[in-house]
């Protein structure tokens, strides 16, 4: 029984000596995020491709944030989820970025979007999959460079300025922005319109950069008489990059008189682009005028001369001297119309009489729609000096005028407020 | 399969049974007494796959009817498609990520050793027939290899592709039990066949895994 019982034992002690060694050795550790439950198989995982940003890739800065891309891994158990660093160094010991468990992406790709890395610098990364307790390889780093930041600043309005005045088509000036970094070809964007919030914008363009300076005036006339605001924006479209707009500058457009496109309305005067031609040596100092027949239609121009226009006699009347004729202008849908009216006479002063609201037109001897013009209270009316243009060019003198003046037609019949008398 | 494991258990609780009887009535007159034998094992294996196993069995003789035995052994692939598949999935994403063509062999090797009991009971026969349980530890190995454009490819240069899991690579010990059934022939003074089937168990992770092996031995008495 000696030999029986060693060998029970035997079998026994074999069967101890075997358990010992009993484990589990891949031949390769797997280096797990998580740790695998104690005994679990573990699976194998590939390496993702990087798909994107491609391999020294030149990213603008204005591209930020950069996107990384990679083709998903395989794995034999479990789904992937993905780790991604960024990195200012081939080793990985400057990680500047580090997205870990991203899930995978659907279409056979996973992707991430990166928080904004610093401009005009080098970065490397890598991705890696795990799944099911193991962490696969990492892919090989891959470099990608991010562009120098560009930066402009806002340009500085020229003109016109907060409160100014301005015609129909004023010019929109501002100073060159300057900039940071490789800008690229300036553009300026001015908007034009009826509220500081931009919104509606009334007009809008996008000009090249002048030298020094750039400016902008509009194709077509802007609402007469219409508070309105301005601003520009600088774009440099190669780096998508802009300035922050200029603050919103207000203005106010009157109703500025083109001569050389008014329609003569009186037969024998010269033409808007005859009269646009004469020099200006005259400068209208107050318009006062009430078209109430009440007040006689009182017109006064007040005006100062440059230069001494001459008299001529008034229809070969030698002790009638007449020197000056005023003009009157009406915007009648939108075109404008006008012509000389009364004559002033040397020794006389500058007002005239019987310009009411309901004589100026039928009694200016007007040709057209202008000799049914009845001009409304408040609109605006155009006013002008010059040597004698009635009968024109029969009294010509010396072909002279002063400025135009627009303001608000006045009768105090219908309602007019007129501070004190009309000067006359 | 249940129901085999049912009967081996079965017999072998009836080895326990003849056992006490045996010891209330002697054994028959004609039985030959042997100390124990040893004899050299070829099998066909069968579950997972379709392979050959080889390997040593000796035991002795307790009483007439009931030897202790020990196994060592190899089976040379016990595979599932889960493992092939897993090594199937790795060669095609290798395919994708390098540009040389990619094959593959992945085989599942075991080296067991396992020791338990044998009854054989009482006959007039000159045959003896016998059922037997044990219990061991079978050390299954992963072996999975990949190739790169022909050639086989190191462990290190597929480490920029892949990680293996220990569902790919490495090697574990787990839990065996064995049971079987045979008929041993003596052909010629103390030479012997042993027509053997054998059912093993491997108690793995996750997933055990079941050998079937059925061959002969052929060895000595002593």
């Amino acid at each position: 029984m000696r030999l029986h019982e060693l060998c029970i034992l035997g079998s026994i002690a074999l069967c101890l000596l075997v358990a010992a060694c009993s484990k589990s050795s891949p031949t390769k550790p797997t280096s797990t995020a998580a740790p695998a439950e104690a005994d679990a198989v573990t699976g194998s995982v590939t390496v993702p491709q990087a798909v994107s940003p491609a391999a020294n890739a030149q990213i603008r800065n204005v591209d930020q944030p950069v996107t990384l891309v990679v083709a998903n891994a395989v794995a034999t158990k479990g789904t992937n989820a993905y780790d991604f660093e960024v990195s200012t160094d081939t080793g990985f010991a400057t990680k500047v970025a580090t997205k870990t468990g991203v899930a995978e992406g659907a279409g056979g790709r996973t992707t991430i979007t990166l928080d904004r890395l610093t401009p005009n610098a080098d970065y490397y990364w890598h991705a890696r999959a795990q799944a099911g307790g193991t962490a696969g390889p990492f892919t090989a780093g891959r470099k990608f460079s991010i562009g120098p930041a560009v930066t402009i600043d806002t340009p500085v309005p020229i003109g016109p300025l907060s409160g100014a005045q301005t015609s129909a088509r004023p010019a929109f000036r501002v100073r060159n922005a300057t900039r940071q970094g490789p800008a690229g070809p300036i553009t300026y964007k001015f908007d034009i319109a009826t509220a500081s919030t931009f919104n509606p914008i009334l007009v809008t363009a996008t000009v090249a950069e002048g030298v020094n300076e750039t400016g902008f005036i509009p194709t077509s006339d802007l609402p007469i008489n219409a508070p309105l605001f301005w601003r520009a924006t600088a774009i440099d479209a190669t780096n998508a990059v802009s300035s922050a707009p200029t603050t919103a500058l207000n203005f106010t457009t009157s109703l500025a008189i083109d001569l050389s496109r008014v329609i003569q309305s009186y037969p024998a005067a010269p033409s808007g682009p005859q009269v646009a031609a004469w020099r200006q040596t005259a400068t209208i100092q107050s318009v006062e005028q009430d078209g109430n027949p009440a007040a006689d239609g009182i017109m006064c121009i007040a005006f100062t001369t440059s230069d001494n226009w001459p008299s001529t006699a008034f229809f070969g009347a030698e002790e009638v001297q007449v020197y000056a004729n005023q003009w009157y202008f009406a915007n009648i849908g939108g075109q404008w119309y006008g012509g000389p009216g009364e004559y002033l006479r040397v020794g006389r002063g500058f007002c005239k009489t019987g310009q009411g609201t309901n004589a100026i037109g039928p009694d200016g001897g007007w040709n057209t729609v202008m000799a049914s013009w009845a001009p409304k209270v408040g609109e605006l009316v155009g006013y002008m000096i010059s040597t004698p243009a009635r009968n024109w060019p029969g009294m010509r003198t010396i072909d002279e005028r002063s400025d135009i003046v627009v303001q608000p037609w006045r009768d105090t019949s219908l309602g007019s407020k007129v501070a004190g008398a009309v000067r006359r | 399969m249940r129901s085999l494991l049912v009967l081996m258990s079965g017999a072998i609780v009836l080895s326990g049974v003849a056992d006490a009887q045996t010891r209330t009535t002697a054994a028959p007159p004609s039985r030959a007494v042997e100390k124990g034998y040893v004899e050299g094992v070829a099998q066909s294996a069968f579950g997972n796959v379709t392979t050959q196993s080889y390997g040593v069995e000796l035991g002795a003789t307790v009483r007439p009817d009931l030897q202790v035995f020990a196994e060592f052994g190899k089976i040379k692939d016990v595979a599932d498609t889960t493992f092939t598949g897993g090594a199937s999935t790795i060669a095609s994403a290798l395919s994708r990520l390098q540009p040389a063509a990619v094959g593959f062999s992945a085989r599942r090797p075991v080296i067991f050793v396992a020791g338990g009991v044998k009854y054989r009971p009482p006959t007039t026969l000159k045959v003896q027939p016998y059922v037997l349980g044990g219990f061991g530890f079978a050390t299954v190995k992963n072996d999975v290899a990949f190739t790169l454009g022909g050639s086989e490819t190191s462990a290190a240069a597929l480490a920029q592709y892949v990680t293996f899991g220990s569902d790919l690579s490495g090697q574990s010990t787990k839990p065996l039990l064995t049971l079987g059934a045979g008929v041993t022939v003596p052909i010629w003074q103390t030479l012997l066949l042993d027509f053997q089937y054998r059912f093993g168990r491997i108690f793995a992770d996750e997933q055990g895994i079941t050998v079937n092996r059925a061959g002969v031995g052929f060895g000595v008495r002593f």
